[in-house]
């Protein structure tokens, strides 16, 4: 395991560095300029990406192949991508945690709901299907899936652009912290599942 | 004790079926599988190393199933696939500090002293390298954490001579230890026939024969001779045939060959060549 995390470390450093300076500077902006909210939320969605981007390059590079050749299960090469995609996480959060307490920012709690839950939505449902049908195939049962979610969300509510009343305010933000932790956990434990009957 | 013991392996794709067939590497032995493209040598090691499904059969590496042994068990086996496949950014130093954390054997020393031994520079990143290079760290690698048995596929493909002749003593080297085994597949019938104590022939995905290679010689012989000879040749004698405009040559038994008939050795292209055709 721990060289599984060595290696997605290094490939974080020479494949993903734009991404980490791009993320570090949208953080900063984020935390600092109160007008630009999009850059609250846009860098935690794409730091949120790394284990997906890292998957990529794996199967690229046919490491997925050699791994098997390894003492490395596949529930130890899911649970590699599932932890170093949290290690990376929680590492940003912290760092976005310091430099808001730091700027003094407002209600910081409400946002540090949104950006943990809204972060951990893609890769909790991306991944497993990435583990079951490969990368490319992935992303695209995943954006069917999503197509599919929205037109059913929209026909449920009849168009109306609105959140239903019943659903405005019934749940605080706070709550969807354990909701999409839980969701996280889960979705590891479904690609272990699926990775394992890919290779079967 | 065998190293490798394959049971009635069986593994089909639609159009291909490889198997079911026995395969047994006794330790201290080093086994050559030779066929042709698509005879089913990936799909063999793949099954050894369980990165594929199998349809029937057992693998006992050690004595222990394969399976069963997982993911411990890999400690002891070293690899080198067709592809060599490290992240193509990484370096030498880099894969070392993976390796340690991904092999509790490994040997940091002995993987230092391959690089050298194969002048594979330090700093240079794997996407760098000659195909040739990244073979020798796949080497390099599968050598470095006290494998007892080393499953190699083509791992002399893309080598020079001279570094084919290097990594053919070092593989070797290896078998020099009585409870070290090797499988090996290569295209290079001539590095096989240097190499190793054991030959299988598969062929379209059965396994056509596995031998000790010295008994090949002794068993098998290529008999030089006009058509009216060959047609008075025992048929049960016969293995294959090969003609040729100055007449034919016939892989015969030397048990059944006729009395006096002077047999040429053969080469075990030759044979796998020969046993192959009669084989379609």
């Amino acid at each position: 395991m721990k060289g599984l995390l060595l290696k997605d470390w290094y490939l974080t450093l020479k494949y993903a560095r734009f991404l980490l300076f791009f993320v570090l500077v949208y953080g900063v902006i984020g935390v600092f300029f109160t007008s630009a909210a999009v850059f609250s939320i846009l860098p935690v969605m794409l730091i949120a990406l790394l284990p997906q981007t890292l998957l990529s390059y794996d199967e690229r590079e046919k490491w997925t192949d050699y791994a098997k050749t390894l003492p490395v299960s596949d529930a130890q090469y899911v649970t590699g991508k599932y932890l170093f995609g949290a290690i990376c996480y929680a590492a940003y959060l912290a760092l976005l945690a310091v430099l808001n307490l730091a700027a003094g920012t407002e209600d910081y709690g409400t946002l540090f709901a949104m950006q943990f839950s809204i972060g951990l939505l893609a890769p909790a449902i991306l991944l497993p299907f990435m583990f079951r049908y490969g990368t490319e195939k992935g992303r695209i049962t995943y954006l069917i899936v999503i197509g599919a979610f929205f037109g059913l969300s929209i026909v449920l509510t009849q168009g109306q652009s609105e959140i239903p009343t019943l659903l405005r305010g019934a749940f605080p933000v706070w709550a969807l912290c354990p909701v999409m932790a839980a969701l996280y956990v889960v979705s590891w434990h479904v690609s272990i599942r699926f990775y394992g009957k890919r290779n079967a | 004790m065998n190293a490798l013991e394959l049971k009635q392996i069986q593994k089909s794709y639609g159009d291909f079926t490889l198997g079911p067939f026995d395969l047994a590497i006794p330790s201290g032995c080093i086994l050559g599988l030779v066929g042709e493209n698509g005879a089913g040598k990936t799909t063999t090691i793949k099954l050894i190393l369980d990165m594929i499904g199998r349809d029937g059969g057992t693998v006992r590496i050690f004595d222990r199933d394969n399976r069963e042994s997982f993911p411990a068990g890999r400690e002891e086996i070293g690899v080198v696939l067709d592809e060599v496949s490290f992240s193509a950014c990484l370096n030498t130093k880099e894969i070392g500090r993976i390796m340690a954390g991904v092999y509790r054997s490994w040997d940091q020393t002995a993987y230092e002293g391959y690089l050298k031994r194969f002048a594979l520079p330090e700093k240079k990143p794997f996407k760098d390298y000659s195909l040739g290079m990244k073979k020798k760290l796949g080497i390099a690698v599968a050598l470095s954490h006290n494998a007892r048995l080393l499953i190699l596929d083509e791992p002399t493909g893309g080598l020079d001579p001279l570094a084919r002749d290097e990594v053919v003593e070092l593989f070797s080297e290896f078998t020099r230890d009585e409870g070290h085994a090797v499988l090996i597949s290569s295209h290079i019938v001539s590095d096989l026939e240097k190499l190793c104590d054991y030959i299988a022939f598969l062929h379209r995905g059965r396994l056509l024969l596995c031998e000790e290679k010295d008994r090949l010689y002794e068993e098998y012989g290529v008999f030089r001779c006009s058509p009216e000879d060959f047609a008075a040749l025992e048929p049960s004698a016969v293995v294959g045939k090969r003609e040729t405009p100055y007449g034919i040559e016939a892989l015969l038994r030397r048990d059944g060959a006729p009395r006096g008939a002077e047999l040429g050795r053969v080469d075990i292209e030759e044979l796998f060549v020969l046993m192959a055709k009669e084989a379609k």
